[in-house]
């Protein structure tokens, strides 16, 4: 039997870019204003977790203009949502494991 | 990656993605909207016919789903987000559906009074999905207690006209009234 851990995507499995997976999976797109306000991050922080996200085929990112003012706007893709959800599984199997371990010793 | 860990990395998941929720609802406008458009269907059935009314959503409910499609997005781009819309856009179109096919089959198997309450009961049933969505319990409550009162009067002895006509004003009234109080309550959390 494998470890849960085992099931972690060493992309994903990073706070910031959980996060901005998980923003971006309740909408169709969100913008890059959103992200760093809702997930705290610095703009250079953010730029960095979005390019990681964007190699790794997670996110899409589109550049367009409003007037002059440029707006980054960041969509999850099919990849990047299974890759979520198998993250997700993956964290719960290990909040599972240990308190059923947990539950065995108690019993 | 221990247990401790796992459990606070969901928690601050679940909290990013209401934040985000937050942002896009907004469950108030189409309350306040098609409660205003209820109203007129109402003065609608009293002041012209009860067929007319049939035109009056075949018009109105179209008309009333692009304003809410234009709300949502407009204000979505406002805020930084751009909400999903294909799922509210055919659970609009299913429930006007719904309320046509629903009139129909309850003329057909049992009367025009009756027929007159189905779309009423089809709209009690459609908005315990959005409530559920957006945790808002007393709405659920509110649109099955509209629900029941549909079925009382589709039961009664009053004319299809006058129950259309109560209905549409009661339902009308009421969610206008709850989306007042959403909105505010939207802002205070805001």
């Amino acid at each position: 039997m494998t470890h849960p851990t085992n099931g972690l995507d060493d992309t994903v499995h990073q706070r910031a870019r959980l996060g901005i997976l998980a923003v971006l999976v309740e909408v169709k797109r969100a913008d890059f204003n959103h992200l760093k306000e809702v997930l705290e991050l610095t703009d250079g922080n953010l730029s960095r977790h979005l390019q990681t996200l964007e190699e790794a085929r997670y996110v899409v990112i589109a550049k367009t203009f409003e007037g002059r003012r440029p707006r980054t706007w960041v969509s999850l893709t099919s990849a990047g949502g299974r890759a979520l959800r198998s993250e997700v599984a993956a964290l719960r199997a290990v909040i599972g494991r240990v308190e059923g371990a947990q539950g065995v010793t108690q019993g | 990656m221990n247990h401790a860990q796992a459990v606070t990395v969901l928690h601050e998941l679940a909290q990013a993605r209401e934040r985000t929720r937050t942002s896009v609802r907004g469950l108030w406008f189409p309350l306040v909207l098609f409660g205003a458009l209820m109203i007129g269907s109402a003065l609608v059935v009293a002041a012209i016919s009860g067929p007319a009314v049939a035109v009056y959503w075949a018009l109105a409910g179209p008309l009333g789903g692009g304003v809410c499609w234009t709300f949502f997005r407009r204000r979505g781009l406002a805020r930084g987000v751009e909400p999903r819309q294909t799922l509210p856009v055919v659970g609009g179109l299913a429930i006007i559906a719904g309320c046509f096919l629903g009139y129909w089959v309850g003329d057909v198997l049992v009367d025009a009074t009756f027929a007159a309450t189905v779309p009423f009961l089809v709209i009690s049933v459609a908005y315990q999905i959005p409530a559920h969505r957006e945790s808002r319990s007393r709405f659920g409550v509110t649109a099955v207690g509209l629900g029941a009162s549909a079925l009382a009067l589709g039961l009664s002895n009053l004319g299809p006209v006058t129950v259309s006509a109560l209905l549409s004003a009661g339902y009308g009234f009421a969610f206008m009234l709850y989306g007042l109080t959403y909105r505010a309550e939207e802002r205070a959390t805001r």
